[in-house]
């Protein structure tokens, strides 16, 4: 990583592991989830979110990023810090309407992680701040996820598209629903697809809405762009099939 | 002309042993253990990079690469550069006391460039520092000028369809004057009368990527002074005797006074042959111009930038074949695109035209074939050397007759295919050891073709099953390429133990195996018995190069002689002593014995402390040399190999149609390799080929920019295959049909395990979307989920 | 915090069971300290940057990629090398198996395989093939050796639960150098 010219020498390397043992928890509270900053992201495996299917799409997220090994070096805020379109877990949290808790010697603040992120590899964050937590409100019962992503292989991708959905039933009648992706329009950072999220909540869930949603609102609030690996009609293709295959999954799990 | 004594060795061995079943052998065709494999898993072995721990003075090598890939240098400057703290010297063109070349075949490719820079990779200077940091951030201060020229990085802007005939361009190799490196042909019967009386006629035109070896282990090069002036390397490089060749003209020195030791490679598959000299030179030439042992590794995005790669193919063929299926002709031409330098090129462009026509018996043909000149990264050898790319096309348009036909794929082949007793395309007779048909069959049955086929065929929904067979030949070692021999050397100690010394590399094929095997079953000692050396230009002797599946065939027969030889002195000597026939000799280390009376009998050691007082001689030198390769030039028409390789390759895919992701469900493969010697390793191949193979298939190759950058330069963005992406099941089938100028009639494997592979899997893709307007659209690989899905939705396949 | 303008940094190590007081730059990679420092080259340098798993070494017991980890930062550590898995003249039994399963080709990418398989049998001894598959997918393999490097993990596994974790090195390398193992 000191390997990457682009990436200047750092003057101080504050060392996390100092207070790796204090930041690395996953705690249920009155206000949500409290996860610990340096929580790896195999220690989130090893938690009670993994076996509650309202937190299904971290089972997904887990299986697909990287690799086991990077998995348990990993942690929830380098993720987050690091303000990539392929920071797997931004999409995932974006759809749980996550919160950061920063800290610094002068105080602390609450910042929502979609006003977190300014754009690519930018974050509202000053030199002498740090995360101290990850907080996700409590999703409701009758609630679950779903996230995706894909490429020509199985593991160590970056993926055409990555995408998670966040649903809410009532009954069979759609409560709340949220949707991200890898990018929306413009910048290339993880955002919410608040349109087609608009479009679906109060209707009652059913695979033909669902195909509506993807096939005539998302076109609307999304753009994507064409690089050397592939282009922005397939990019934008495929976001309506994880759409469409997230929302179906999560509806399944909430069924099921 | 009388055959030579070592061709009669070889030839008796077989004649001998040709009926005993592989069962039989004591050694031959057994599961070993590997001769390497108990270093390899306790993290003993030493690979070339792992010696630098020994050199604690070694001075780190680093390239200076072009910033342009193609520009004239007007000016290179170093004097910053070579005042930066830590650094020792920099070394640019000038600095070179011999010939600064390292061109593979033609010698069109400096080591470092002064005039002209053609690719991305080309070096310009080198750093020589005291540490790796110290050289990286040098390496910022050299001042080049450059002017840049036109990047030219589509074959198609140097030569035109319709007799492929070079177009006015930009120059890449204004020194020789043309951008085409070679042409080749095929010219046989009368392919405009077979096209007018064809019924059926399929046509098309394929394009195959431009892949990368990936070779877990990167370049690495240690380069130690010598006190005669003279340099000892330890390098990642296939070809040791090459490799000395190459550095020995870039120092100005007599071969003797560079020696070439390889240790172990982490992987080569073609790869670590042009980039081999490079780098051993590089060091030598740092080594030697600071007296100090000299160190040079590169990272994986040099690595990726900087070594030879698979060439890219463009062709456009076309098939004329009989309502009944039967082949009439082949009409075709091929573009291979060898990127900046010709590297091997012009032998892959041979191995490509002598395969353009698949296994198959082809009365007909017309094809020409040009090796041209780009801007990319220069494309040298990568195993299957140009036989992929032709295979792939002329596979695909065998589904594509099938389909025309009405046909099943397999029967079309079965109609079609070379049999003993046939001719090639180039007029060469198979009057023996021919197993395709065996091969072909036996695959079938073992997957259960015929009603997979018919159950897949029948599928709706979204993932679909789809399965496809492709067969190939290969033609064993290198042919007409030039002089093809082969040589290896067996000194049994005093102590009975067995040190064994060949120029041929073990890159991870495990080949050495073989000959280890092939020792063992002739001498009648255990493996265990045997050391195998590292090769060393200094005390081993010239085997020729570690490439075109040769090693086990090749080196194989050398070792065999040597071994036949040593054999029939302890036979002799044994029979001396105990008082029987020497034909009459058992040797089964430890014991030695006589076959008609058991209790007459020595020990193996006794045997030897008797050579040694007896001055029977127990060193041996074995040389083989393979009868030479016809071919014409005008016409294609003659026996380019001596023998061929034969295979059936079946995969079983699942496609979404929804995203276009491929995935293999199950695989078998089934190849005639004469006889099995190397079980492990051949295994090996049938498993580690198909997965190589399948990368190609689905998902390996390099992009460039329009300047000529590579975009993927490290192993995240160029994919190989992981271990969630291959088949649950691979199953490898052995046809043995034998091969009388093989040792024990043994046939090679290494090449032969990637070429049907892509086209199995692109064949059961087009089955899996069963549609005949989309099967002709499945003409290029890699199938990335993009082109399948771009394909699908081309043909509204989704929705029927 | 450590300062990046210090020309050295004091790290206390305890690497494969010996304890080292290491002076190293503050951006020294903990695969340079393992390779070229300590002289432990199992330890592979296949791409730099994470993605190829030939570098994993074990710290604290987990399986860590040493291309990305700064030895600055290790200070109180305990590090893990295939040199270090078995005793001084042992073979492990993870070691074993690979052997006895035949996977090993080039063998550069074997010592990451290795080392993430023993990282997965200490946390559950008894995996299925999904779990063997994808802890072992954390290294690459050009090769093509992933099916026999799976089957090795669930023999490995085999012979740990009988109790067999250390053989004797010379009594292997007579027992398998080169010894005819099937037909
Ligand atoms: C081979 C490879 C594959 C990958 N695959 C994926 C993938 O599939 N999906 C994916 O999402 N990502 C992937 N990544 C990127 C991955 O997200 C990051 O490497 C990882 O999540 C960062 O976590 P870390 O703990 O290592 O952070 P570090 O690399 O240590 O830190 C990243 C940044 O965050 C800052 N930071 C860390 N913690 C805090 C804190 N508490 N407060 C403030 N700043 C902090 C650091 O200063 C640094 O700037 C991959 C990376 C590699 C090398
Ligand atoms: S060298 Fe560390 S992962 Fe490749
Ligand atoms: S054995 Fe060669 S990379 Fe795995």
């Amino acid at each position: 990583m000191i390997r990457d010219k682009r990436i200047p020498t750092p003057k101080y390397l504050v060392d996390l592991n100092a207070i790796k043992k204090e930041l690395a928890f996953i705690e249920k509270k009155e206000d949500g989830i409290h996860i610990g900053a340096t929580t790896t992201l195999y220690e989130i495996s090893q938690s009670f979110l993994h076996k509650d299917k309202r937190f299904a799409g971290f089972v997904d997220v887990f299986k697909l990023f990287g690799t086991m090994a990077l998995r348990m070096e990993a942690t929830i805020a380098g993720n987050i810090v690091s303000a990539t379109q392929y920071n797997d877990y931004i999409t995932l949290l974006l759809v749980y309407d996550a919160k950061l808790r920063i800290k610094s010697i002068d105080g602390e603040r609450i910042v929502k992680l979609e006003d977190f992120l300014i754009d690519k590899r930018k974050v509202d964050l000053k030199p002498n701040e740090l995360i101290y937590e990850v907080i996700i409100p409590e999703p409701p019962e009758k609630s679950s996820s779903s996230f995706y992503k894909f490429d020509r292989r199985r593991l160590l991708i970056a993926g055409v598209v990555t995408g998670a959905a966040f649903l809410h039933l009532e009954d069979n009648k759609i409560a709340d629903v949220r949707i991200s992706f890898d990018m929306v329009r413009e910048k290339r950072i993880p955002a919410r697809a608040k349109k087609t999220e608009e479009f679906l909540k109060g209707k009652e869930f059913s695979e033909e809405i669902i195909v509506k949603a993807a096939e005539e609102v998302l076109p609307t609030e999304m753009e994507r762009v064409t690089d050397w690996w592939t282009t922005a009609e397939y990019r934008m293709d495929m976001s309506k099939v994880v759409l469409k295959r997230n929302l179906l999954r999560a509806y399944e799990r909430i069924k099921g | 002309m009388s055959k030579p004594e070592y061709v009669e060795i070889v030839e008796k061995v077989f004649d001998k042993t040709k009926q005993k079943k592989t069962e039989e052998f004591k050694y031959i065709g057994k599961s070993i253990i590997k001769w390497d494999a108990i270093d390899k898993i306790t993290g003993k072995a030493w690979f070339t990079a792992d010696l630098k721990k020994l050199f604690q003075n070694a001075v780190f090598v680093y390239s200076v690469r072009t910033k342009y890939a193609h520009a004239w240098i007007m000016k290179i400057d170093v004097t910053d550069a070579a005042k930066y703290p830590g650094v020792l010297k920099v070394i640019t063109a000038n600095d070179i006391p011999g010939i600064n070349d390292v061109g593979y075949v033609i010698p069109d490719q400096p080591l470092l460039a002064y005039k002209k820079v053609r690719y991305i990779g080309d070096t310009v200077a080198l750093i020589v520092a005291e540490s790796m940091e110290n050289a990286r951030e040098a390496a910022e201060l050299v001042s080049v000028e450059y002017e840049p020229l036109e990047v030219i990085l589509d074959p198609l802007k140097i030569v035109e369809w319709g007799g492929l005939r070079e177009k006015e361009h930009t120059l890449i190799h204004e020194e020789r004057g043309s951008d085409v490196v070679s042409r080749y042909k095929i010219r046989t019967g009368d392919v405009k009368k077979a096209f007018e009386e064809a019924a059926v006629v399929v046509e098309n035109e394929y394009r195959t990527p431009m892949q990368e070896h990936a070779y877990l282990e990167p370049e690495a090069a240690l380069a130690i002074p010598q006190p005669d002036g003279g340099v000892t390397i330890y390098a990642k490089t296939q070809c040791p005797f090459d490799t000395r060749k190459a550095v020995a003209q870039v120092l100005g020195l007599p071969f003797n006074k560079v020696r070439v030791i390889v240790p172990p490679l982490g992987g080569g598959f073609g790869g670590a042959e042009d980039v081999g000299n490079e780098i051993a030179a590089k060091a030598a030439l740092a080594a030697l111009l600071t007296k100090r042992p000299a160190f040079l590794v590169h990272t994986r995005e040099e690595s990726i930038i900087g070594h030879s790669k698979r060439h890219p193919m463009i062709a456009r063929y076309k098939h004329a074949a009989t309502r009944d299926g039967r082949l009439l002709a082949v009409e075709a031409e091929i573009i291979l695109d060898t990127g900046a330098y010709a590297s091997l090129g012009p032998f892959v462009g041979w191995r490509a035209i002598v395969h353009s026509t698949g296994p198959y018996k082809v009365p007909n043909a017309k094809i020409d074939l040009a090796v041209v000149y780009t801007n990319k990264v220069y494309a040298g050898a990568f195993r299957g050397f140009g036989n992929p790319q032709v295979t792939f096309a002329v596979e695909r348009q065998m589904d594509l007759l099938a389909e025309e036909l009405g046909m099943d794929p397999v029967e079309l082949r079965l109609k079609n295919i070379l049999r003993n007793g046939d001719r090639t395309v180039h007029g060469q007779l198979l009057d023996h050891g021919v197993g395709l048909e065996e091969a072909l069959l036996k695959a079938v049955e073992a997957i259960n073709w015929y009603e997979r086929r018919k159950l897949y065929s029948q599928q709706k929904g979204t993932i679909r099953r789809g399965i496809g067979i492709a067969l190939m030949y290969h033609g064993n070692s290198i042919g007409a390429e030039g002089a093809d021999f082969s040589s290896a050397t067996i000194i049994i100690q005093r102590d009975g133990s067995i040190v064994f010394r060949t120029g041929l590399t073990d890159m991870g094929q495990g080949a050495i195996q073989g000959l280890v095997n092939i020792i063992a079953e002739t001498l009648g000692v255990p493996p265990s018995y045997i050391r195998v050396e590292w090769p060393d230009t200094a005390s081993t002797p010239d085997a020729g190069p570690t490439v075109a599946s040769r090693s086990t065939v090749m080196g194989g027969n050398a070792t065999l002689v040597a071994a036949y030889k040593l054999r029939q002195r302890l036979n002799k000597l044994a029979a001396e002593l105990l008082g029987c026939d020497p034909d009459n000799i058992v040797i089964n280390a430890p014991d030695v014995y006589c076959k008609n009376d058991p209790r007459l009998k020595i020990t193996w050691q006794e045997l030897v402390e008797q050579s040694f007082w007896k001055g029977v001689p127990l060193q041996e030198f074995g040389y083989f040399r393979a009868p030479p390769a016809e071919w014409d030039e005008e016409t294609g028409q003659g026996a380019p190999y001596m023998h061929y390789t034969f295979g059936a390759i079946i995969s079983d895919v699942e496609v979404d149609l929804e995203t276009g992701v491929v995935r293999v469900r199950e695989a078998v493969t089934a190849y005639d390799i004469g006889r099995v010697i190397n079980r492990v390793g051949a295994e090996h191949h049938a498993v580690g080929g198909y997965i190589q193979g399948m990368g190609y298939a689905l998902m390996e190759d390099l992009y460039y920019a329009p300047d000529g950058r590579v975009y993927n330069t490290n192993l995240s963005t160029y994919h190989i295959p992981t271990g969630l992406d291959i088949p649950e099941k691979i199953k490898s089938i052995w046809v043995e049909a034998g091969f009388r100028r093989g040792p024990y009639g043994a046939k090679g494997l290494g090449e032969p395990s990637i070429v049907a592979i892509a086209p199995s899997i692109a064949n059961a893709v087009a089955h899996a979307l069963g549609s005949k307007e989309a099967n002709k659209d499945i003409n290029r690989i890699p199938l990335t989920p993009d082109y399948v899905y771009s394909v699908i939705k081309k043909h509204g396949l989704l929705k029927k | 915090m450590i300062m990046m303008e210090e020309k050295v940094v004091k790290v206390h190590l305890k690497v494969n069971g010996k304890e080292y007081e290491l002076e190293v730059p503050p951006n020294e990679r903990l695969l340079d300290t393992l390779r070229y420092r300590l002289g432990l080259t199992s330890v592979k340098e296949g791409c730099g940057r994470g993605e190829c798993g030939t570098c994993i070494v074990l710290v604290n017991g987990m399986p860590r990629h040493s291309c990305l980890t700064l030895t600055a930062t290790l200070d109180g550590s305990e590090v893990t090398t295939l040199e270090g898995l078995a005793p001084e003249g042992k073979i492990h039994a993870i070691q074993l198996a690979f052997l006895e399963t035949k996977g090993v080709q080039c063998g550069f990418c074997t010592p990451g395989f290795i080392l993430m398989a023993k990282a997965l049998l200490d946390k559950n001894p008894d995996p299925n093939m999904e779990e063997v598959k994808e802890w072992l997918s954390s290294t690459l393999c050009r090769c093509g050796s992933y099916h026999y490097y799976f089957a090795a993990v669930k023999l490995a596994a085999k012979y740990i639960k009988e109790g067999k974790i250390y053989f004797d090195e010379e009594e292997v390398r007579k027992k398998y150098y080169m010894k005819v193992v099937g037909r």
